[in-house]
């Protein structure tokens, strides 16, 4: 790179004290100035005490102000400090990488001005919940969706697979600028879903602690009572399998025919020459 | 406030005692006004973040549903030109 700015993107991770990496922390740390997007007011606090110079991007939210021109007024910020030849570090909350746009335009930006940016990982909401719940991606499956993109899109939804639903609070939300929308827009969310769960299927709402002395909220319901559940920002959908996994006996019988002929060439192979 | 923040960040990190009487007792230990060691002690984070003057309302989403880019299809099918996929269409 031949410009001297440079842009860290960082993951807090979810929980104050509990998530920093030591190399996020030395990004921070060695950083000229430090933008921050964070989930708590305390967790803020906590930052501004680990850098002189920690500039919050709160101000840059508001209700119904779009969020597509918070988030590009977010990254015009950074990329101007980048701009100036400073050293800019970028702190998300969770990882700075997933279900975060802003991080990953910043990143590119600056790349394509010539500037070295990383991106460094961190403990997401998605990592907390699978703690929380005690789920593990891996034995059934997983499909995660922004909630009001499963709404707008024509998703194919897996019923034996776990269904993660992030941003449940806002669902729907056309305008991408309100902090929560109303229960006929969860109401919509339920007839979407009830093509693929029965009603009575047992959800859980689930809200990662982001202080120590709070504890996640794991609050489990039968889907039917979505509509009327109290939802944040913060909240996401965990919706577990419906069904059991279907054995596919074609692809299973042409996965045994290829095991029965490779055998067939090792015995060819290691049979003693006539 | 810095107090506080030591706590927690201990607390955090799992070296300071996260219940029972031993949380009480790490609480009634540190130098804090009244109402400060109250929301600890009640585990009160809203009014916690009142009491250290923390911003009042936070937002916590950085991501919107509708951004996808032809070059993030992953076998490269996206939208024909002309068509509106980056723009959600609803009924």
């Amino acid at each position: 790179m031949n410009q001297s700015g440079r842009l860290d993107c960082v993951g807090l991770g979810m929980m104050l004290g509990a998530h920093l990496s030591p190399r996020a922390r030395t990004r921070i740390t060695q950083a000229e100035v430090v933008f921050a997007a964070v989930s708590d007011a305390i967790v803020e606090l906590w930052l501004q005490d680990m850098h002189p110079d920690v500039r919050s991007l709160q101000p840059l939210y508001a209700e119904g102000k779009s969020r597509r021109i918070t988030y590009t007024e977010m990254v015009e910020l950074m990329l101007t400090q980048v701009r100036t030849g400073r050293r800019v570090c970028g702190v998300f909350y969770g990882h700075p990488g997933v279900f975060a746009r802003v991080p990953h335009e910043a990143i590119a930006q600056a790349r394509a001005e010539g500037y070295d940016a990383v991106m460094e990982p961190g403990i997401s909401a998605e990592d907390c919940l699978y703690a929380d719940l005690g789920i593990d991606p891996g034995r059934f499956g997983c499909q995660h969706f922004e909630a009001s993109q499963f709404l707008f899109y024509q998703r194919r939804v897996d019923p034996s697979a776990y269904l993660v639903l992030w941003q449940i609070g806002v669902v729907g939300d056309l305008s991408v600028s309100r902090t929560g929308t109303s229960a006929a827009h969860r109401q919509l969310l339920l007839e979407r879903l009830a093509g693929d769960y029965p009603l009575n299927h047992e959800v859980i709402v689930y809200e990662a602690a982001t202080l120590p002395i709070a504890t996640p909220r794991c609050e489990r319901m039968p889907l039917y009572a979505l509509p009327a559940a109290t939802l944040a920002t913060a909240s996401t959908l965990v919706i577990p399998p419906a069904r059991a996994m279907e054995p596919d006996p074609r692809m299973l019988a042409r996965l045994r025919a290829l095991e029965a002929e490779a055998q067939v060439r090792i015995q060819e192979i290691s049979a003693p020459a006539i | 406030m810095r107090q506080v923040m030591r706590f927690l960040e201990q607390l955090g990190a799992g070296v300071a005692p996260d219940g029972g009487a031993g949380y009480e007792d790490a609480v009634r230990s540190l130098l804090l006004e009244d109402q400060a060691r109250d929301a600890l002690l009640a585990r009160d984070g809203t009014r916690l973040g009142e009491l250290i003057e923390g911003r009042a309302q936070m937002f916590c989403m950085i991501f919107t549903p509708d951004e996808t880019d032809r070059e993030e299809y992953p076998d490269g099918d996206g939208p024909d030109e002309g068509e509106t996929e980056r723009e959600p269409k609803p009924e």
